[in-house]
């Protein structure tokens, strides 16, 4: 998929400006290894880290988006359920985190399933900002829904003290929590690879994408197949929110928040490429972490204080978003035609 | 006695074609002076003082529309245009005391110039890059005016002090234009000389330029490459010039309503660039209708009004069941404004409110037109 | 037919239930009328209270209206008056807080104001009234409020940044000689962190670093590296609001509250934000403005809490102590008009015993002619160990450690307020 992308944006000044934006990146990198060795490889491992909990986050978004052509707003909505029907079980019924971490997925995905057979079904080969803003208003409904059942002070819950606490690496350390967030996301990455190149249902899935007359005229049921996809998606979604909620807790600004920063992930990456937005939530979680230090370190190498920009690491991923699109129009893996 | 008759009377020889011909003119002329005598009354909402600032969002909104619905251009970040506006002209009074005017030309050059930048480098990626660009620079601009460059900002305070003119007088929220030929020339229709009728006379110069504007070969232009834009490239229109031209003006007007949003707000705040802003604009463009004139209108009304409406309801007094406590309810009616935008957007995405108001509208007329003409 | 009120209206003799009512709008008087020149309060006294009462700050807006409202019926106890308060939702938006106090005045009458959870709407407000002859008293810590942005109607009940540093400097000096900060990148951080900076050195400590940290952000991995990079051994946390949530929980996940000092600044709100009592417990040395754990009458608390549905802290003292002082200005200027009442308040030394009841100090509390601060004692505090922490009949985490005079934390108005 990525060669067939190369290939037809073609080589030329794009590929130059883009092998300019490679070394120029590497350069800066290895600078800052060279002024705070130790902060560096500290900040490298957790933007990993953190990389992984956004490479979550976006991959239900670059799912519904890349398989099913819809702009889902609501994703943020259904992360937002995901941390506070955590709570709900946790705290409220008393029962053990574990539980949450398998029932509440696939609460949250039927509850994707419902939105799609209501109101999605209907926004199929449209163009897909109507998709984006019906989804908003959908969006603003989960909102309140949630403002009225739990209130509007953030919450926490207890998570099993096994969880609890920090494992020491070679420099720095993890928490014990965003190590279990890393090696779910893992899991489910490569169980979605998986499914969609590995096996024959994937296959119909792709075949229904690119022509999805022809696949229903040889009896597979593309209807049937696209909800499966929106409920993993949404499932997805919902377990990325047990886990954030259990790490850092949950308040009502938690879905806008991570829905933006999941739609510039999934740009990055490129619309429809899965493994895009899994490499683009890698860069710009390392980014993130990284940006700041090196900035720091091009203002002790040159003297020039006023390069040491203070909190840069807000806009750190719409930086990288800025990058990426000069150089690669369609984001790093992105297919032509997609959302054109 | 109306203004329409008004109008008739002055000049003698107009008659029903003209009428027609003229309503976007005559539309823009009423709206912008029976809005707050509308709302002020007491069988409306009763908050005459909320007109002001609908007035405004009316004028941005349109400004959006003219990319969103006459060019198709998706933006995420119009937000910079609104906040260029504000911030230049308050910049301009309190910092250099200069005068309101001079600086709202000041910001509309600036904030077009800025506009033909960003343009000119995103105009040729796809609609979903374009908007997500536009997002990027908007999220650049307010981290940049966050940072209080050379204490011109003031951060995340905003400007506050200094920042209204001195041809404005203002008592415990009464603000009166102190102006005497502006006084007596309202004074002869009978209107007193507030802010609001201020705001109304830029606001109909404003939409009655952007109306000429829509209607000469430029902005049929813009249309044409809406509706098929390979086609208007083959007809040999330089697509991407017009694109950028269209993004241009309509970052200028919207730093107009930026120029009046910081008077009527005494002064600028960093909430003027945020992405919450660009997402309004947007949502009430589309709930409006982006495929009507007066779709941005409709919209800006529905968000402040419905938003106000349902704030002020404490219980609803009906005749046979009684009075019923919905202060609880109606303390969540974003959920209810939600589902209200859903269905529109499921019903009528491009037409919008106004549109499906219109259809309704003209499907009744046609229908009694046929009835009578059965007869 | 159909009746509908313009603004949440609360009628405050009683229990303080929400009563709908007809809108006002015969009330509104322009020109001054409500006082009449002088003749008297003849009316019923209208308060405005533009605050957040929804989202993430929703609780902050409540306590204010909370205390303001328990005030106003200890006023009407001991006057002859009727006071009304009214609210106005700004959603923490210093435009939306301008509209509402806007609507507040015009279309219902109100002759004073009181509010505003950030020191952007605070400051918004506060110049709003000042344009339109409304006094105003506000609720934000930035400097800038009695600074730069002061403003002849704007009174601030609340310490500034500076103040708030008096007693807690000297302390962080003597715990560590090194501090790492980490503050939230808007005004209130910016200028919390030049005032301890400045504050710190003069002390013999030294800053070997600083982050600024955007507000609000969830992702404190990175900046915690950074300060454990380098050889502080103490790191001072100027944020605000959820970030001091989400910095404390990755400070525990880590494991590093034992390897260093911790120092937060206005920890008052602390426990709203969903906190982990632990995170509490972390904290070494905080400035906090005003404490339910500084000697106060325990049936001033129950009040408090019988009122409001938050536990007692600080926005309830700030919201009572507005109202009470706005109210007895009017009092003593037998008045409505508000150059009557600001210039009652203006200079104004407290005779209240309640308000010293709440703020034990040996010194005078006043509002201070030059920037319209209201000179009051500022606390360090410390936070208790988590077997020791209070839950029941209100959260206490925090144990005042130290107490600086008004006078000693501020000793004259910053030269940047010129009115």
């Amino acid at each position: 998929m990525a060669t067939s992308t190369l290939r037809r944006l073609g080589a030329g000044s794009r590929s130059t400006s883009a092998v300019g934006v490679v070394i120029a990146s590497a350069l800066l990198f290895l600078l800052t290894f060279a002024v705070f060795p130790d902060l560096f490889v500290q900040n490298l491992i957790g933007g990993v880290a953190y990389g992984m909990v956004l490479a979550i986050i976006a991959l239900g978004l670059a799912l519904i988006l890349g398989l099913l052509g819809v702009v889902n707003f609501a994703h943020g909505g259904l992360f937002m359920l995901g941390a506070y029907g955590a709570y709900e079980i946790v705290v409220t019924q008393g029962l053990s985190f574990w539980v949450a971490l398998v029932v509440i997925p696939i609460a949250v995905g039927v509850l994707g399933v419902a939105m799609e057979v209501s109101v999605l079904r209907r926004l199929y080969g449209k163009n897909p900002v109507i998709g984006l803003l019906a989804t908003f208003g959908v969006f603003l409904m989960i909102e309140e829904a949630t403002r009225a059942r739990w209130g509007g002070t953030p919450l926490t819950f207890d998570i099993p003290s096994v969880l609890q606490g920090a494992i020491p690496l070679g420099v720095g350390q993890i928490a014990t929590i965003r190590l279990l967030t890393v090696v779910v996301a893992a899991f489910i990455i490569v169980g979605i690879y998986s499914l969609m190149y590995r096996t024959d249902f994937g296959l119909t899935i792709r075949a229904g994408l690119q022509d999805r007359e022809m696949a229903e005229f040889i009896g597979i049921n593309i209807p049937m197949r696209f909800t499966i996809v929106f409920f993993l998606g949404s499932a997805i979604a919902g377990l990325a929110g047990v886990l954030r909620g259990a790490e850092t807790g949950m308040d009502l600004s938690l879905g806008f928040e991570f829905v933006l920063l999941a739609f510039v992930i999934v740009i990055i990456g490129g619309v429809g490429s899965i493994f895009g937005s899994v490499v683009s939530g890698l860069l710009v979680g390392v980014s993130v972490f990284i940006l700041p230090v090196t900035a720091r370190a091009l203002a002790t190498v040159t003297g020039v204080d006023a390069l040491n920009v203070a909190g840069i690491g807000g806009v750190v991923p719409y930086i990288v978003m800025l990058v990426v699109l000069l150089v690669r129009p369609r984001g790093l893996f992105g297919e032509e035609g997609l959302l054109e | 006695m109306s203004y329409t008759a008004r109008l008739k009377r002055l000049t003698s020889d107009v008659d029903l074609d003209t009428v027609r011909e003229l309503k976007v003119p005559i539309g823009i002329a009423l709206v912008a002076f029976l809005l707050r005598p509308v709302l002020g009354s007491e069988l409306v909402l009763g908050t005459p003082h909320i007109a002001t600032t609908i007035l405004i969002w009316m004028l941005f909104a349109a400004a959006f529309n003219l990319l969103f619905g006459y060019v198709g251009l998706l933006s995420f970040g119009h937000a910079i245009f609104l906040g260029t506006g504000v911030y230049v002209t308050a910049i301009g009074l309190s910092e250099f005391g200069l005068p309101f005017s001079l600086m709202t030309v000041v910001a509309m050059v600036c904030s077009g110039a800025i506009a033909y930048g960003i343009c000119r480098i995103i105009v040729r990626y796809g609609e979903i890059y374009f908007a997500m660009l536009t997002l990027a620079f908007a999220m650049g601009v307010h981290f940049i005016v966050n940072s209080n460059p050379y204490g011109l900002t003031g951060g995340s305070d905003g400007l506050r002090s200094g920042t209204t003119p001195e041809w404005i007088g203002s008592f415990r929220g009464q603000r009166v234009i102190d102006v005497p030929w502006f006084a007596d020339l309202l004074g002869a229709f009978g209107l007193q000389p507030s802010y609001y009728y201020f705001v109304a006379v830029v606001f109909v110069v404003a939409m009655v330029l952007l109306w000429q504007l829509i209607r000469s070969p430029f902005g049929q232009t813009l249309v044409a490459i809406r509706d098929n834009a390979e086609l208007a490239r083959a007809m040999g229109i330089s697509v991407n010039r017009y694109k950028v031209w269209a993004f241009t003006i309509s970052g200028a007007f919207s730093a107009l309503a930026g120029a009046l949003l910081m008077l009527s707000n005494y002064g600028a705040a960093i909430e003027n660039f945020s992405p919450e802003t660009s997402a309004e604009v947007l949502l009430m463009t589309i709930f409006g209708g982006a495929n009507f004139f007066f779709g941005p209108l409709v919209g800006a009304f529905s968000w402040f009004g419905v938003q106000e409406f349902l704030q002020s309801f404490e219980v609803l007094g009906l005749p046979v069941v009684g009075a019923i406590e919905l202060s609880g309810v109606l303390g969540y009616w974003r959920f209810f404004f939600g589902f209200a935008f859903v269905v529109v957007i499921l019903l009528s995405p491009r037409n919008g409110v106004w549109g499906y108001v219109r259809n309704g509208v003209q499907n009744g007329i046609d229908a009694l037109r046929q009835r009578g003409s059965d007869d | 037919m159909r009746s509908f009120s313009r603004r949440e209206f609360v009628k405050v003799a009683g229990a303080g239930t929400v009563v709908a009512s007809s809108g006002l709008a015969g009330c509104t008087g322009t020109g001054g009328s409500g006082g009449g020149g002088g003749g008297g309060i003849g009316e019923e006294i209208t308060i405005a209270c533009p605050t957040a009462l929804s989202g993430a700050f929703a609780p902050y807006g409540e306590a204010e209206r909370d205390g303001g409202m328990l005030a106003a019926r200890h006023l009407e106890e001991e006057f002859d008056v009727s006071i009304e308060i009214i609210t106005g939702d700004s959603a923490a938006d210093p435009n939306e807080a301008v509209s509402q106090i806007e609507g507040m005045v015009v279309d219902d009458g109100a002759h004073m104001a009181f509010g505003g959870v950030s020191s952007a709407v605070g400051i918004a407000v506060g110049a709003w009234g000042s344009e339109n002859q409304v006094p105003v008293c506000v609720h934000g810590g930035s400097d800038d409020i009695t600074g730069s942005q002061c403003a002849p109607y704007m009174f601030s009940t609340y310490m500034s940044n500076t103040m708030q540093l008096g007693p807690v400097a000297p302390a962080m000096a003597d715990l560590e000689d090194d501090w790492y900060i980490l503050y939230s990148d808007y005004t209130w951080g910016q200028t919390a962190f030049e005032a301890y900076s400045e504050a710190l050195e003069a002390e013999g400590a030294n800053v070997v670093g600083s982050q600024a940290v955007p507000f609000p952000t969830q992702e404190y991995n990175p900046y915690l590296n950074s300060a454990a990079n380098s050889d502080a051994g103490g790191i001072a946390l100027l944020v605000a609001g959820l970030d001091q949530r989400a910095s404390t929980s990755q400070i525990l996940s880590r494991e590093m509250q034992d390897d260093y000092s911790f120092m937060m600044h206005q920890t008052e709100d602390v426990g709203l934000w969903g906190i982990d009592p632990a995170a509490a417990a972390l904290l070494d040395v905080n400035s906090q403005g005003w404490s339910p754990s500084l000697d106060v009458p325990e049936d001033w608390l129950q009040e408090v809490a019988e009122v409001s549905d938050h536990d007692p802290f600080v926005r309830h003292y700030m919201g009572y102590v507005s109202v009470d002082q706005l109210v007895r200005a009017a009092v003593r200027a037998d008045s409505l008009e508000g150059a009557a009442i600001r210039d009652e308040l203006s200079g104004h030394e407290v005779e209240n015993q309640t308000i010293y009841d709440l703020q034990p100090s040996a010194d005078t509390i006043y509002w201070r002619a030059g920037d319209h601060q209201l000179v009051q004692p500022t606390h360090m505090t410390s936070g208790r160990p988590v077997e020791e922490q209070q839950n029941d009949p209100n959260k206490v985490w925090f144990d005042v450690a130290d107490t600086m005079s008004g006078d000693d934390a501020s000793p004259e108005p910053s030269d940047e307020c010129e009115r």
